[in-house]
């Protein structure tokens, strides 16, 4: 007698585990060579990372920053990862980013002035968030419309961008939005309006944890839906699987491209915008540098799926967070956290490695886990 | 290069010089102007240059390497440290360790390239998330690898950084230089001088010889190369591995020829402009 339930249980489980693992076995080699390195220069690897699952899951205060640090990698990561799908790559996110955060900073500050009245937070917190998201649809659909109409290759394009993106925003904070008051030094805006804040979590002192966050769940949620239960993301997977196929079956390619690009600028937009309403309050020159790299990394890691996207971009804020607290115990500098991701995305994306050294073979039923190093 | 493209090119640059001539007109003759401005330009093109034709020999061979930045900061900091390390803990005169320091360098770019051909073309990874993931990583091992052997524990320079041994000195084409003003043209920097040695070599073996020939058939049409019995792998690693050589040298322009230290980033997005 066969026993279903049973089977059917399993066969389940390792139709959920088996995408994970190769995420997960990649994780661990980088940590482990991370480790090395660390011992190579003479620190305890065992004391950094003890210092980093301290820093990062400690406390709920730590536990608040991991997912305060999450959030921007949240948006960035469903950015790439949405232009990933459309078989597009979207390297501009930090310029997105920037120009996101400057102009809903812009609204933030300067729409109550403009309007000689209060707003309340129901209408301007939507506009300055908004805005940010229309400008990084702006800044990522030039690209797209670049591709579509020119064929210029969008990963030259949106670096360009990302140049003139960050110029940009050096100009304008150094520039006309810089903040008036003489006391203050640094180029950044003004603190935009309370009317424009978005809310922390919990009202307690220290735990900054605000609702971007659940904002930045949700958003997962929608892009998934978007892609796989709407004609749209049905055209826009179709092209990124196979252009020339999308066109013979009757969809706009062109149109789909823009389209792409813009929601993936839009989303990368609204990373710098919610860092400025819910957390920063202003925008200074430099906050974002790296975030649109290590996007890369969180939506290759999540394997461009928006639900991956989420445990890679937790990982990711998770290993900055932690790193600071790792710094201060074992004097670790908080750059071998680019390392160990640099090597996370190298094995996630070059998997034969992975499957090389736990024997691990393609596409087989069974999920076999012999022996590690070399055995 | 077509004529036509040549020729916009040309109005650009002369429009921009015009500008700064014009501007500059009250404190100096227009010529001592242009041959300070030509002998600028070429010291600060050198990376650019280098790095565009380290991308030249990719693109040709049919690799797409973004990871040029990454290869150039990661020279940039190997080659310095071993001039120093030369200088400071073995005690070698200043000259050899820069030598040593520019052939460490060179060896770092050739090293990164090798990482970008291996994933590339043996494990076939996307050529951009190859280059990617080498400007993540030398971006995050030459800034920790700064912190911790100069200001980290057990440091073996106890926290300050040593002098370094300065910067390449510059070399004087003979006669040239002895020309009135424009002879300032001619006095660069050994890398500035093989950067414009490397163009036109680059052009020759591109151009003119079997080698490059091979290269581009194996970057348009790799089956077709293969069918005629090019070794479509071999080629590739081959001229990858000489770009990163290239790019190698254009990292060791920033600490050994520019100015005489490291900083995190230094790069600043050179690579991705070449």
């Amino acid at each position: 007698m066969q026993r279903p339930d049973e089977q059917g249980f399993f066969k389940n489980l390792q139709r959920w585990l088996e995408p994970l693992l190769v995420p997960v076995l990649a994780i661990l080699t980088a940590v482990i060579l991370g480790g090395i390195i660390v011992k190579v220069v003479n620190g305890d690897p065992i004391a950094a990372y003890r210092g980093l699952i301290q820093g990062a899951f400690g406390s709920p205060r730590a536990l608040s920053e991991t997912a305060v640090w999450a959030t921007p990698y949240i948006f960035a990561g469903l950015a790439v990862a949405f232009a990933f799908k459309g078989g597009l790559f979207n390297i501009g996110a930090e310029g997105q980013i920037a120009l996101g955060a400057v102009f809903a900073a812009l609204i933030g500050y300067a729409l109550p002035g403009w309007l000689h009245t209060s707003l309340p937070a129901y209408i301007h917190i939507p506009l300055a968030v908004g805005m940010g998201m229309l400008a990084g649809a702006i800044w990522g659909g030039i690209p797209g419309a670049l591709k579509a109409y020119t064929g210029g290759h969008e990963v030259i394009n949106t670096i360009m961008m990302n140049y003139i993106a960050l110029n940009l925003t050096s100009f304008l904070l150094n520039g006309p939005m810089r903040d008036p008051d003489p006391t203050d030094l640094s180029a950044r805006t003004p603190e935009i309006a309370p009317s424009a804040r978005i809310p922390p979590l919990f009202n307690i002192p220290g735990m900054r944890v605000h609702w971007g966050f659940v904002l930045a769940l949700v958003v997962a949620v929608i892009i998934w839906w978007l892609l796989w239960k709407t004609t749209l993301g049905f055209e826009i997977r179709t092209v990124g699987a196979n252009p020339d196929a999308a066109k013979y079956a009757g969809i706009n390619v062109k149109r789909t491209i823009i389209i792409t690009m813009a929601i993936s600028g839009a989303l990368a937009g609204l990373a710098g915008a919610i860092e400025v309403t819910a957390l920063n309050y202003r925008h200074e020159l430099g906050f974002s540098t790296g975030y649109g790299f290590d996007a890369i990394a969180i939506a290759l890691l999540g394997k461009t799926n928006p639900y991956g996207v989420i445990l890679a971009a937790l990982l990711f804020g998770a290993m900055r967070n932690g790193a600071t607290r790792m710094q201060f115990l074992t004097q670790i500098p908080t750059d071998i956290i680019s390392v160990i991701q640099a090597l996370i995305l190298l094995f996630v994306a070059a998997d034969a490695i992975i499957r090389f050294i736990y024997r691990i073979r393609a596409h087989e039923e069974r999920v076999v886990l012999t022996r590690g190093w070399g055995g | 290069m077509n004529g036509r493209r040549f020729a916009i090119i040309v109005f650009i640059i002369a429009i921009m010089f015009g500008t700064v001539v014009l501007v500059g007109i009250s404190k100096n003759t227009p010529l001592v102007i242009i041959t300070s401005m030509i002998a600028t330009t070429i010291a600060v093109a050198t990376p650019l240059t280098l790095g565009a034709l380290c991308g030249l020999y990719c693109e040709r061979a049919g690799v797409v390497n973004i990871g040029i930045e990454g290869t150039m900061l990661g020279a940039a900091f190997f080659g310095w440290l071993a001039s120093i390390y030369m200088n400071t803990i073995f005690h070698f005169p200043a000259m050899p360790s820069l030598i040593v320091g520019v052939m460490a360098a060179v060896l770092t770019g050739g090293l990164f390239a090798l990482l970008h051909a291996v994933l590339s073309i043996t494990f076939k990874v996307d050529q951009i998330i190859g280059g990617t993931v080498i400007n993540i990583l030398a971006s995050g091992i030459t800034g920790f690898l700064n912190r911790q052997m100069f200001f980290g524990a057990g440091s073996v320079f106890h926290g300050n950084i040593p002098d370094s041994p300065g910067v390449l000195p510059t070399i004087r084409i003979p006669l040239l230089a002895d020309i009135p003003v424009i002879g300032r043209v001619f006095i660069q920097q050994p890398i500035a001088w093989s950067a414009i040695a490397l163009v036109i070599i680059t052009q020759i073996v591109i151009f003119h010889t079997r080698w490059g020939l091979r290269t581009r058939a194996v970057g348009e049409h790799p089956r077709a190369a293969d069918t005629v019995g090019i070794n479509v792998i071999r080629m590739r690693y081959f001229n990858v591995i000489i770009g990163g050589l290239l790019a190698g040298l254009a990292g060791a322009y920033f600490t050994l020829e520019s100015i005489s230290s490291f900083q995190p980033d230094m790069t600043n997005g050179r690579g991705f402009i070449a």
